[in-house]
């Protein structure tokens, strides 16, 4: 570690070249070879810093920050510097201005000098802008007189305004329109929850984000809603001439009536620019303002499809609607405007656009969301898998956050965290969670060992080799070579941005001393196939009593398949068999899972097309080929997504939720509203040995873009012996509030979808419901869950954080380990559980017990004291038992007996 | 959200140092905080925009991620030591990217269907990746790492955010002088670092 004060020796050539690159001096470098000669290593060095420097430079968006010397200010405005005038009209003048507390240029729009009518509503409504942060309208910065002028500073958009590409480039595609409009949705969405109108929305009054240099349309191309006009008439900073009802071809025919501005006329303003964006007109035209009270008075509109008859019908629908004379039959508000542009938009075929927007990322209409969000492919090891003892249902259940684990500093831990059973052979299941590596690419897995108290203790990290890159991405276990240690499988690089490989899968032997090396690595057939994406280690399809591999490579070329393992002490690099994706470009694979869905006593294996557009664009489909003698790789069964949009595709076999005796799929479907914005939802296929591939039950998440359902993990918590859902949704829909919920839904002769528990993440951004997964019960305790927060501040380290939480009948939270309490005294028993209970007492360490209160409890924090006899000599254990009976019995810690 | 800063009228005064800034914005003054999202957006958009790989440029919005970075940062700002303006960008710089490895991550790890145009592109290499290669970067990164904090603080201000000396200078609290000496200094030392890396 270099320290300033040692002040190590450097060569002075070297320091004087620094110097000319600390004062941004060109530096000829071909001469300095020269004269450095055997220093050229480190002046080669030094001149890949400059490089660096260089390229941080190129690619400024915005004036680097002050210092240098500028151009004298024309005038100052309160600290604002006025330095070039960039438009004027009727309102005022609007000018490039210094910042020097914001150290940047900004838009300084400032009122006509003696324009006072109005002037404090007009500095109140510019205040209120200042509220409003959205990527889709200009930041406001402030508002203030000065000189006697009003005026507000804003952010300053390179780039030209939607008139200007109309005028350069000619009329948009629909799809670009559709586009647009749901920017403009959003951004006006954004100004009415604030209860404020925009009042001049208009082609002129919308940007199109550009490069910084030359404002030409080649950068970001995000749309920008600028200028405010005019909602109560007051507002109009940027001042082109405009009435003040706004813009009169843009202005819905109400307020040309007197009317006053709203939402509905908001919506109609941009109704006009789509209809303007798609044909370069008005939908109502006119050489004056009588002209054009008269014309819509007539309703003398010309129709859409008059001008485009090749507009896709649901666009034109779309635009229409808010075009209606009648504010009554337009738009309640943008989000529907949204909705029916995002609908219309996923019907409209590919077309050359004038700049990729929104659409053309990629994303798609209501998808949008999936792109920012990670997942996590959660598997159930067999010794997860539920054990069925029918008990009395509908048994209230208690639950508390047992532990929560954190990884290393800067790992993001949390990404997966799943059960992969009996690691190292001490009959407990032990945990992996995987972190995403904040300092590097690498990632990184560690092992947590069950403990018989039910909880984690950090065991081995796992090893990868040197070169590894997304290490951890999907993880499963099961006794792959027999010999009855769970073994651990996790996905390696399944590409790296950058070098295109092969995706990589490890396999870890558990053992009694697993120290977390590798046994083999198996690679994928392709370069960049994205092979472990998805991984299954716990199902036995040749009956031979070791479970058996399943890899997905979804990206594969020119099908997308799974490649099955036989389980073995060493499996074979090439694979036993390979089931290939009926379609190209489905993401066939990138979940599955396998279980016993027919009932034969052979795992079958679920295969998910997320992708597949056999019944519909990204409706998803399913694939079902059962296990047996007879495994094939063309499909028994097939699942499809509800709707186009919908990306069925993550299968899980949940354990007999129903209580029927077969083990059902779960399969979530992050977009099940299809296109339209909506939550995320799980459909559960109830298995047999015919099983229905029509849904038995639709579980369904709270929110709009929730994605809901990108995980299924199943145990029976409640001890009632139905296996119970858990699904997250890790939801992306705002800074706010990403930070996800996971619900539980309890099985039972009639399941139903209403969430019985529900986990919330406390943290912004804490990604909370990334992952899931489950422990089964122990000594009296239902099973747990575990939820991944990889996003999650734990202290001051930005390390991403995993939660264990317990579930039981009761969960005694006092005594604790370490009370003591005298003879003859009474001791505090308090627990959380609402089902009565009777409480039994042991005075000789558990050998035997009296029942000392009946039916106590009843709500979900109870309270007694229960008096210890005066010869009691302890330990002194307390035992609650389900009073109506059934299963979840819990005994307390020992508590020592004081003298007294 | 609170109201805006008025210039000219009462605090934050024009020129207030990042320190105090954050000084207020702890003590729950909405205003300086706001200021200090709107003065430190461009420098970090820019600086983001060299980082992120190709296509996760694109699908990402590099401005929500450093809006999440400053989000996170102003989050936990009671417990950070505010060194000056020069430490804060250098931890500004750390959970930015952290959250450009995240999205990098995202952007593979994920990839949402495209019904318009099939498939998003592959995430490359990040500019400075294309423009100098990744070995390059790793060494720069290394070489960073061994820097005391001072220097580093003063190299990324330099380098990365393209600040001028007067300014290196504020922010560090040191005379132009000074400053400018030490960065060539940590100029040279980090030369040596990205030489010596194997």
């Amino acid at each position: 570690m270099s320290s300033p004060d040692a002040e190590p020796p450097r060569d002075p050539r070297l320091i004087d070249l620094a110097l000319h690159l600390v004062d941004d001096e060109p530096v000829d470098w071909e001469e300095a070879r020269h004269t450095t000669g055997d220093l050229s290593e480190t002046l080669e060095r030094l001149r890949q810093i400059e490089m660096v420097a260089r390229t941080h430079r190129e690619a400024a968006p915005a004036p680097a920050p002050d210092g240098g010397p500028r151009a004298a200010p024309a005038f100052t405005w309160g600290r604002l510097e006025a330095r070039d005038k960039l438009g004027e009209g009727a309102f005022g003048e609007v000018w490039r201005a210094w910042d020097p507390a914001l150290r940047r240029d900004v838009a300084l729009k400032l009122r006509r000098a003696g324009a006072d009518t109005g002037a404090a509503r007009w500095l109140r409504e510019a205040q209120s802008l200042a509220r409003i942060r959205h990527p889709n309208v200009v930041t406001v910065h402030g508002a203030d007189v000065h000189d006697g002028r009003a005026g507000l500073w804003t952010d300053l958009i390179p780039g030209r305004t939607l008139e200007q590409v109309l005028q350069s480039l000619g009329p948009f595609g629909a799809r670009e329109a559709a586009a647009i409009g749901m920017d403009l949705c959003a951004a006006l969405a954004s100004v009415h929850r604030a209860g404020l109108v925009h009042g001049d929305v208009k082609t002129r009054n919308i940007m199109r984000e550009g490069s910084a240099r030359d404002g030409t349309a080649e950068g970001a191309g995000r749309i920008v809603l600028m200028d405010f006009g005019t909602a109560h008439g007051s507002v109009d900073p940027a001042g082109d001439g405009a009435s003040s009802a706004g813009t009169p071809l843009f202005a819905a025919p109400e307020l040309l009536e007197g009317g006053a501005a709203g939402v509905s006329s908001d919506l109609y303003a941009l109704g006009v620019v789509l209809y303007r964006l798609v044909t370069g007109r008005f939908p109502v035209e006119a050489a004056s303002l009588a002209e054009l009270r008269d014309a819509h008075a007539r309703h003398d509109v010309v129709p859409l499809r008059t001008l485009r008859p090749d507009l896709p019908p649901a666009f034109v629908h779309a635009v229409e609607r808010a075009l209606a004379h009648d504010p009554a039959q337009r738009y309640r508000d943008a989000a529907a405007m949204e909705r029916a542009l995002a609908a219309a938009a996923g019907g409209v075929e590919r077309e050359p656009a004038h700049r990729p927007t929104r659409f053309a990322l990629g994303v798609g209409a209501g998808l949008a969301a999936a792109a920012l969000v990670a997942t996590a492919i959660v598997v159930i090891p067999p010794l997860l898998r539920p054990r069925f003892h029918v008990a009395p249902a509908g048994a209230p259940v208690a639950w508390r956050t047992k532990q929560v684990l954190r990884g290393n500093p800067d790992w993001h831990l949390g990404y997966v965290v799943t059960n992969v059973g009996d690691v190292d052979g001490d009959h407990v299941p032990d945990v992996v969670v995987t972190s995403f590596g904040a300092h590097d690419y690498h990632g990184r897995a560690q092992l947590f060992l069950g403990r018989p108290d039910g909880s984690l203790a950090p065991g081995p990290v796992f090893q990868m080799l040197p070169d590894e890159n997304l290490f951890g991405f999907a993880v499963s276990a099961g006794d792959l070579d027999g010999d009855g240690y769970s073994d651990v499988v996790i996905t390696g690089d399944r590409r790296d941005g950058i070098v295109p490989r092969t995706g990589r899968v490890y396999v870890y032997h558990g053992g009694p001393r697993f120290d977390g090396h590798y046994a083999q690595v198996l690679r994928g057939p392709q370069v960049d196939d994205e092979f472990g994406y998805a991984l299954c280690a716990h199902g036995d399809l040749d009956h031979d009593g070791k479970a058996d591999l399943v890899i997905g490579a979804p990206q594969l070329k020119p099908l997308p398949a799974a490649f099955v393992y036989f389980g073995k002490a060493l499996l074979d690099t090439v694979p036993d068999l390979r089931i290939e994706s009926p379609a190209r470009d489905n993401q066939f694979a990138s979940g599955l899972d396998v279980g016993d869905f027919n009932g034969d006593g052979a795992a079958d294996i679920a295969i998910g097309a997320r992708w597949d557009s056999h019944d519909g664009r990204y409706a998803g489909r399913v694939m079902i080929y059962y296990g047996g003698a007879n495994l094939h790789a063309s499909p028994d069964l097939v699942l499809h997504g509800p709707a186009p949009g919908a990306v069925l595709g993550f299968p899980s076999f949940v354990g007999d939720v129903d209580g029927d005796g077969y083990a059902d799929l779960a399969v979530g479907a992050e977009g099940a509203d299809g296109f339209a914005p909506g939550s995320g939802a799980v459909f559960l296929y109830r298995g047999g040995p015919n099983p229905s591939a029509e849904p038995a039950l639709v579980y369904r998440g709270e929110q709009e873009g929730d994605l809901f359902g990108s995980a299924i993990v199943s145990e029976d918590l409640n001890g009632d012996g139905y296996a119970d859902l858990v699904i997250p949704a890790r939801r992306s829909d705002g800074f706010e509030r990403d930070d996800g919920r996971v619900y539980v839904f309890f099985g039972g002769r009639h399941p139903d979808a209403t969430a019985d528990a529900v986990f919330a993440g406390s943290g912004l951004m804490s990604e909370f419901g990334t992952a899931v997964g489950t422990l089964p019960g122990r000594n009296g305790r239902f099973g747990s869950v575990l939820i991944g927060a990889p996003g999650r501040f734990a202290e001051t380290r930005d390390n991403g954080e995993a939660f264990v939480y317990e579930f039981a009948r009761y969960i005694i939270t006092r005594p604790d380990a370490g009370t003591s309490v005298r003879a003859g005294a009474p001791l505090s028993v308090d627990w959380l559980g609402a089902e009565q209970a009777d409480v039994s007492l042991s005075c000789d360490g558990g050998r035997s017990w009296r029942v000392v209160r009946r039916g106590a409890g009843g709500a979900s924090q109870n309270a007694i004291a229960v008096p210890i006899p005066a010869g009691a000599a302890g330990p002194v254990q307390v035992r609650l038992t389900p009073a109506h009976g059934g299963r979840g019995e819990v005994t307390s810690a020992p508590v020592v007996v004081a003298a007294r | 959200m609170a109201d805006f800063a008025t210039p000219g009228a009462g605090p934050p005064a024009p020129l207030e140092t990042t320190t105090e800034l954050l000084s207020r914005t702890r003590a729950g003054d909405e205003a300086a905080r706001n200021l200090l999202f709107a003065r430190y957006i461009p420098v970090l958009t820019r600086w983001a925009h060299q980082h992120l790989p190709r296509g996760a440029r694109d699908l990402s919005e590099t401005g929500d991620l450093v809006q999440l970075t400053l989000i996170r940062a102003l989050k936990r700002v009671d417990s950070f030591e505010p060194r000056g303006e020069g430490a804060f960008l250098g931890y500004l710089r750390q959970i930015l990217l952290n959250a450009v490895r995240d999205e990098i991550r995202r952007a593979q790890s994920r990839r949402a269907p495209a019904p318009l145009d099939e498939r998003l592109p592959d995430p490359g290499p990040s500019a400075l990746e294309q423009a100098l290669g990744r070995e390059t970067m790793a060494r720069y990164e290394a070489g960073l790492a061994r820097l005391s904090p001072a220097q580093r603080e003063a190299v990324i201000l330099k380098v990365e955010m393209g600040y001028r000396n007067p300014e290196i200078a504020q922010a560090i609290g040191r005379s132009v002088d000074a400053a400018r000496m030490l960065v060539a200094r940590a100029l040279v030392d980090l030369a040596e670092f990205m030489r010596e890396q194997p």
